[in-house]
This record gives structure tokens, C-alpha cells and sequence, in this order.
């Protein structure tokens, strides 16, 4: 056994970030290192540290974790195993949470099925809310059209349910349906708070891929495009110069 | 900023940002935490700078881990650093604990061993910070749920060790000195004797709430900096004044933000013991005058 303060350092958090510890999973070893503090007190500072990771987790995936209420106790054990907690900020947390519904999704179903698409909106309705704290020059105003690119704020997002009435606040929300839906996460002129918008196929991989500045005219002929550029620029979706 | 005699505050919080703006007349200083600095975006990190311009503020720290059997992260030093000059702080402080190992971040601080050796190591550490950082450095108590079992000095030795090889201040968290008392029982006023004279430089108080714990059947104090202060953290604070002046009484809570009368009463019963405490030295100052 060492006695290095760096290694007893590393087996009473690998021990603090056990599933052992947080839950009093079997099977697992209890580092020797950590004998002679009282194991339950360990697992008491364990499950605290966890309330407060998953608080972090919680803060930017309210509805997700919500979602999952039911077989939470089954998922978190996987998620303590599966991704140790390597950072002390909100985002970085409900982002490994966030992948680790996805990969979790992908090898085995999760309960909701839509789950996974909740977590990505949520996540990217935090990431539009952080990026719109960095400043960055004011695109020009409309009467100038002559190129446009996604606006560098907005978010875009993939889904295989329409998870869009999860996130209505008003009444209850009807079930999603499943059905391939593209996501456009950005905060319109004049809103204070980012906003989900649906978009056509298309016009999602036009815009996802739009990070330079284009000729309008990608946009399709005169007078059709006038009007889709200008709800596009309120939504807050694009740019143009 | 004017260092004010026992000022009183709170710990900035983005959460309530509106609330504090409106209510800056009714705090002398706010605390910021430097970390928050960092994960948030550079306009909320100037609306915090622009603070300066209104309000002193104090900058705390909660990422160095400076317990950590590591070398320092310097480039997270160095951040800190331009922070502190941007908050236009008059101090710095940090905690006196770990929170990280490589690839590991519990985010929740932990004790040390209390012994010579990690002393002399933490000293070392110290200096450091205190090379890169333009403002005096300040260590924190912390509240702790479990102790090393080499541990060889106590909690105040091992503080007042580390102070007085760096010419550190201690940040005294009168909150987490009543938790730990209550659940290790010891006396906190022992603690409180065996500190140096003028050694606290600012002071924390917050509210935390009994546990109790079914799997370890029993309760404990936990701290949560989510409830008003306890009349036992007040009582702890007027005994501080009565042998330090700390620049900054700092009142931290972190939940039910929304509960405002409750900071702001908490904000008014710090302010009582500052004043009583105030206007027990007038009284021995005038009986001293007229006794010469």
C-alpha cells in the first residue's frame, strides 16, 4: 500500500465517486487506503457529493432528469460507473450526462424513448444561452443582402421525436410523436430567452452547414427568399450582410 | 476598493443578479467567486467587473485544490490573478482543503491529513500563490464529515501552522467551525483562543440544516448554506470581533435563492452583532479615557 498523499488522495476519490459508495453497490473493492476513516461517513460525504453533481446536472436538464424519475436509480448507477465527474462546472456535467444517455440509448432502450432528444434540446438551449454571453460583432442590418451564414449563436439539432410539446409550459403536453424532426435552437430579435423552432429538412442542412458567409441567392430565387431571410433573421437563426 | 471596518455583505450569486443590483445600498461589498468568472460568458464576466465601479468586491476562490498532492495549476493561478485585478479585490481567498485528484473532480472539498509534513507542503503551495497573485491570500476553514487517521494536529494548529510560515490570513467560516464542533465535538471557543490575534481577516456565516442519516443512524449538522444563520454561527462571530477586524463579514448562501427576506435579515442580525460588539469597545474606550 502506498502511503503517498497523491495515491490516498486518488483511491478515497475513486472510492467517493463509487457506486459502492453512493449506493451501496456490491462487487465493488474498497480501497485499503481508505481504511481507518469510517465507511459511513465516506459514503455519506459520497452521496452528498453526488446530490450535488446531479444538482449541477439538474440545473441545465430539469425536464430530462424528470424523465427518467422512474428507472433513475438504475441509470444513475451506470452513469457513476461509467463517467467519473471530471469537472466542478454546470454545463460540463449535463453534458457528460448528456452523451451518457446517448451512448447508454444506443447500446440498450431507455425509458422515455425520447429521452435522448429531450437532454440534446435542453443542452442546446443552455449552449445558445451561454454563447449569447460572448459578444461579437453585430451583423449588418437586412437592406444590405448580399451574403448570409447561420447565425453563430444558434444551435441545430437532429431528433427522432418531436419532443417540441415536452417543453410547452402551458398545459399538459401530449406524448411525443416519433418522426424525424430538425431542431433550430436561438434566441428571436427582442426575446430574452433562446426558443425551439422546427425546420424543413432542407433548410436544416443548408443552415447547419452555413458557418461562412454564402451568396444569398443559395437561398433560392428574389422573391421567395426575401420573406424566408427576413423570418429567418428574426428568429435569430441567420446572419446577412 | 477602501478596505471598510468590518463590512458586511454577501456572496454574489447569478442566480439573484437583479435582486443584488437593486439592493446594492444595502451591502457594503460583495464577495464574488472567481470560478464563477470562468464558466460564464465574457459579458456576464464584464457585468461583474463593471461591480467594481459600484460596490467593493472580495475575491473567493473554489477550484485551486490547493491540497491536491500536486504541483499548482498555474495557467488556473494565472487566471485568477487577472481576475482579482479586474474585481479590483482587496484580498483572495481560498479553502483549505481538496476537491480534485487527475481526472477526478469531486467539487466538494475534503480535508487533509493534519500533519507536519502536509503543512510544510501546503506552506510551499502557498508561497506560490502568493508570488502570483497581487492581494493578500487568505485560507478558509472548512467543514468537514470525516478525519484523516494520521491527522496528528488539530484543526487550529494545523491553520495556524500554515499562517504564520506564509503571513496567510484565515478567512474564518464561523459556520463551519460550529458544524464541525457540534459533530466532532469539540469547543469552537477553544479554537477561537487558540487563534493569533488579528489573524481573521474576513469572516463567512451561513444557515445549514440538520441530517438525519438513516444508513449511518444518527444526525448531523450539514453545510448547506441553503437556511438563515444559526444563532450559535452569531454567537461565534460577536467572539471573534471581541480579538480581530476582519475587513469583510461575508454572508454565503447558495439554495432557496429565492427566500431574499431571508438574506436580508441574515444580512440585518450581522449587522446587530457588528454594532454590538462596536459599541462595546466604545464603552471600554470611553471608561479606559476617563479612568487616565
Amino acid at each position: 500500500m502506498s502511503n503517498r498523499l497523491i495515491d490516498r488522495q486518488l483511491s478515497l476519490l475513486e472510492y467517493l465517486t463509487s457506486g459502492a459508495a453512493i449506493f451501496g453497490s456490491p462487487c465493488v473493492n474498497v480501497d485499503h487506503t481508505c481504511s481507518g476513516i469510517e465507511s459511513g461517513l465516506l459514503d455519506r460525504e459520497a452521496r452528498f457529493s453526488f446530490d450535488k453533481r446531479m444538482g449541477k446536472v439538474r440545473a441545465v436538464l430539469p425536464l430530462t432528469v424528470a424523465l427518467i424519475e422512474n428507472n433513475a436509480i438504475a441509470v444513475l448507477q451506470e452513469f457513476v460507473e461509467a463517467c467519473p465527474p471530471k469537472d466542478i462546472g454546470q454545463f460540463a456535467n449535463a453534458l457528460q450526462f448528456s452523451d451518457f444517455l446517448r451512448a447508454r440509448a444506443r447500446r440498450a432502450p431507455l425509458a422515455p424513448p425520447y429521452v435522448v432528444d429531450v437532454a440534446a434540446c435542453e443542452l442546446a438551449l443552455a449552449r445558445v444561452r451561454l454563447r449569447v454571453d460572448e459578444p461579437r460583432p453585430m451583423a449588418e442590418s437586412c437592406g444590405r443582402h448580399g451574403a448570409i451564414r447561420r447565425h453563430p449563436d444558434a444551435v441545430f439539432v437532429s431528433c427522432t421525436y418531436d419532443v417540441r410539446s415536452v417543453f410547452e409550459v402551458t398545459g399538459e403536453p401530449s406524448p411525443p410523436e416519433e418522426r424525424n424532426t430538425f431542431v433550430a435552437v436561438s434566441i428571436p430579435q427582442g426575446a430574452e430567452a433562446p426558443q425551439l423552432f422546427e425546420m424543413n429538412a432542407v433548410l436544416f442542412d443548408l443552415l447547419s452547414s452555413c458557418h461562412m458567409w454564402a451568396d444569398l441567392s443559395v437561398f433560392g430565387a428574389t422573391g421567395e427568399r426575401e420573406d424566408l431571410v427576413h423570418d429567418l433573421v428574426n428568429s435569430g437563426l441567420v446572419e446577412v450582410r | 476598493m477602501d478596505s471598510p471596518c468590518c463590512g458586511v455583505g454577501i456572496g454574489y450569486r447569478f442566480a439573484i443578479d437583479d435582486w443584488t443590483r437593486r439592493n446594492l445600498h444595502r451591502f457594503d461589498l460583495l464577495e464574488v467567486t472567481v470560478d464563477h468568472c470562468m464558466y460564464r460568458g465574457k459579458s456576464t464576466r464584464s457585468a461583474i467587473f463593471e461591480l467594481a465601479d459600484h460596490i467593493p468586491l472580495t475575491a473567493h476562490g473554489i477550484g485551486l485544490s490547493i491540497g491536491t498532492d500536486v504541483p499548482l495549476d498555474l495557467r488556473y493561478l494565472d487566471e485568477v490573478a487577472s481576475i482579482v485585478d479586474q474585481l479590483k479585490a482587496p484580498a483572495y481567498s481560498e479553502h483549505l482543503a481538496f476537491t480534485r485528484v487527475p481526472e477526478r473532480d469531486l467539487a466538494n472539498l475534503l480535508p487533509l491529513p493534519q500533519t507536519e509534513a502536509v503543512a510544510e507542503s501546503i506552506i510551499a503551495k502557498i508561497k506560490t500563490v502568493q508570488s502570483r497573485i497581487s492581494v493578500p491570500f487568505l485560507l478558509e476553514n472548512i467543514s468537514y464529515l470525516f478525519t484523516w487517521p494520521d491527522s496528528k494536529l488539530s484543526d487550529v494548529d494545523f491553520l495556524n501552522v500554515i499562517c504564520g510560515e506564509t503571513g496567510a490570513g484565515l478567512l474564518l467560516d464561523v459556520e463551519n467551525l460550529y458544524l464541525n464542533a457540534s459533530n466532532h465535538g469539540f469547543n469552537p471557543y477553544e479554537f477561537l483562543d487558540a487563534l493569533p490575534d488579528g489573524l481573521v481577516k474576513e469572516v463567512h456565516v451561513a444557515g445549514g440544516e440538520t441530517v438525519n442519516d438513516s444508513a449511518m443512524g444518527k444526525s448531523f449538522l450539514a453545510d448547506s448554506h441553503a437556511y438563515p444563520a444559526p444563532d450559535a454561527a452569531l454567537d461565534l462571530l460577536r467572539a471573534v470581533l471581541a480579538r480581530h477586524d476582519p475587513a469583510a463579514i461575508v454572508l454565503e448562501r447558495d439554495d432557496r435563492l429565492d427566500a431574499v427576506n431571508e438574506i436580508l435579515d441574515d444580512v440585518a442580525r450581522i449587522r446587530a452583532v457588528v454594532a454590538s460588539v462596536q459599541s462595546g469597545r466604545s464603552h471600554v474606550q470611553s471608561v479606559d479615557r476617563s479612568a487616565a
